[in-house]
């Protein structure tokens, strides 16, 4: 199944995907690129689809779907933009945790190969890349802290 | 601030595995890279062109002559095998934007016998054998020359300086109280450094007062890796009334962390604080990420007006009166780092360490962080998937 496919097959966020990253605002374009775009297979703004429907929630910002690799699916990386301070932690964690709650209860279909969630720093990142602070986000959340420029392989 | 003092930039050209080495220094500079990209070569070519005069006097005092040839000069100073580093007509030096005529360079008569950098080298434990310095005779010609003048250094410093001084550590007046105790710590466990003259050859012993003591074989591998080390630091402090050796301006360590655990590394850290506060300017090579973290540090406070004793809070030490001092004086300083590029053979300035960088000699810091920017990755994504499961 492609990321186009498992978009239009889920019912609150149907006719949301756009092709590319186009999806993405133009704010938090720059921090996102992909070093083969054509492989690329589309993208969601989550926050903005699911505005209207979960109005106070921590809503997640996007999906991006690249076509796989030895799989027939695609992978689907689930981005948030966010300030990387500290403070902001807490925040991102809600959202990711509103994320994994919506991805069940929306039945999205694309579970295979894993997803990836990614915290993307809007601005400066203060923490190296060895920083325990990143190490605890993935070993216990399982989020990986891309700093202020994610790549998609 | 940024210091004036000269050299501020060295390039070296097509030696050895170096295609283009190029690195305008700071008050602290920092080499980084695999092992055989040319850092301890290019340190060597800085020692050799800060000190030319002294570099050639001290080689024909011990009888060694390379008859004006530039392939046996480089046998003899770098180490055997090294002659064929130099490649005539490709190869190039320059010292702050002026080409040094290498040829020229070997074939003069020593006239200025003045040093002004201390060399501390990698192979720094082969200075001690069986517990005492070795001297420079004592090594055959093919050995390199910052290890055999290092080692004969340190002898001078043990029959000289400390003659009549059975207690090597601690001592009162090279260390300041403060790091005295971290390093006791760190890495002596409560013995002291102490000269056994019991035996005919005089020997360096840990502990031991009543005549005892552990030999030198069976201290740990840090050990053995540090005392040269701290005798070097001894050399460059003079005793409490003299703040450094007024005619070093330049001190070289490589890899500063050789056989330390990470808490011993931050009092080497510390020790280099020193140095720089007393007015040295200091290059050093590592493989250590935390040594890069220390400098990572360094410029965030920095930039960000910190106040010294956050710079004291990261390393754990006391905010006594000389520690406040040292760190604000370090906080003034300005430091460097160059990234040995085993792809390209070329250096690269990844003095911004910012982990956020594209690029991933930056955001890895010279390959010294890209494990983890890779262990974190793999890891959020079998968390992700187990907790998926659960969840889903």
């Amino acid at each position: 199944m492609n990321f186009q496919q498992a978009v239009g097959q889920t019912a609150e966020v149907q006719g949301s995907w756009q092709p590319g990253l186009q999806a993405l605002k133009g704010a938090d374009r720059v921090h996102i690129t992909a070093r083969a775009p054509r492989l690329l297979s589309g993208s969601v703004d989550l926050d903005a689809s699911l505005a209207r429907r979960y109005p106070n929630a921590n809503r997640w910002d996007y999906g991006i779907g690249r076509k796989g690799r030895e799989q027939a699916n695609d992978q689907v990386y689930w981005v948030e933009v966010h300030p990387a301070t500290e403070q902001e932690v807490p925040t991102v964690l809600r959202k990711l945790g509103w994320l994994r709650s919506w991805l069940s209860s929306s039945q999205f279909l694309l579970k295979e190969p894993q997803p990836e969630f990614i915290r993307v720093s809007s601005g400066r990142t203060s923490s190296s890349l060895a920083a325990p602070i990143r190490k605890r986000l993935a070993e216990r959340h399982g989020l990986f802290h891309a700093g202020h420029q994610f790549t998609i392989d | 601030m940024t210091t004036t003092r000269e050299p501020q930039r060295l390039c070296v050209e097509n030696v050895g595995q170096i295609k283009k080495a190029d690195v305008t220094f700071g008050d602290l500079t920092v080499l980084v890279g695999p092992q055989a990209t040319g850092k301890s070569i290019f340190l060597q070519f800085l020692k050799l062109l800060v000190d030319p005069g002294h570099v050639l006097s001290e080689l024909k005092k011990y009888g060694l002559d390379w008859n004006r040839k530039v392939d046996a000069f480089f046998n003899i100073y770098f180490g055997e095998g090294m002659g064929t580093a130099w490649k005539p007509g490709q190869s190039r030096i320059s010292l702050d934007d002026r080409d040094v005529d290498i040829e020229k360079l070997v074939s003069r008569q020593p006239k200025a016998k003045r040093e002004s950098l201390f060399f501390i080298p990698a192979q720094r434990v082969l200075s001690l054998r069986d517990g005492w310095p070795r001297p420079f005779t004592d090594y055959s010609a093919g050995d390199p020359f910052a290890v055999r003048e290092f080692s004969e250094k340190l002898r001078l410093l043990m029959e000289q300086e400390f003659a009549r001084q059975p207690l090597l550590f601690p001592q009162t007046k090279r260390l300041k109280s403060e790091l005295r105790k971290l390093l006791d710590r760190a890495v002596f466990a409560g013995f002291g450094l102490r000269v056994d003259k019991s035996r005919p050859q005089k020997r360096l012993v840990l502990g031991g007062e009543d005549g005892g003591g552990l030999p030198y074989m069976v201290w740990s591998a840090g050990q053995r890796e540090f005392v040269p080390l701290l005798l070097g630091f001894y050399w460059l402090l003079p005793p409490a009334a003299v703040a450094r050796r007024k005619e070093i301006e330049w001190v070289v360590i490589e890899e500063l962390e050789m056989g330390l655990h990470p808490r011993a590394i931050s009092v080497v850290a510390l020790m280099i604080f020193d140095l720089m506060q007393r007015g040295y300017r200091v290059c050093i090579s590592t493989h250590s990420p935390q040594a890069l973290e220390a400098v990572w540090v360094l410029k965030l406070l920095r930039e960000h007006h910190a106040e010294p004793e956050a710079l004291l809070e990261v390393f754990q030490t006391p905010k006594t009166q000389p520690m406040r001092k040292l760190a604000g004086s370090v906080l003034g300083k300005e430091a460097r780092v160059f990234y040995f590029d085993p792809t390209t053979g070329a250096t690269r300035d990844i003095s911004a360490l910012d982990p956020d960088a594209e690029e991933a000699g930056q955001s890895g810091w010279g390959g010294l962080s890209e494990f983890s920017g890779r262990a974190n990755r793999v890891v959020a994504r079998a968390v992700a998937s187990s907790q998926g499961e659960l969840a889903l």
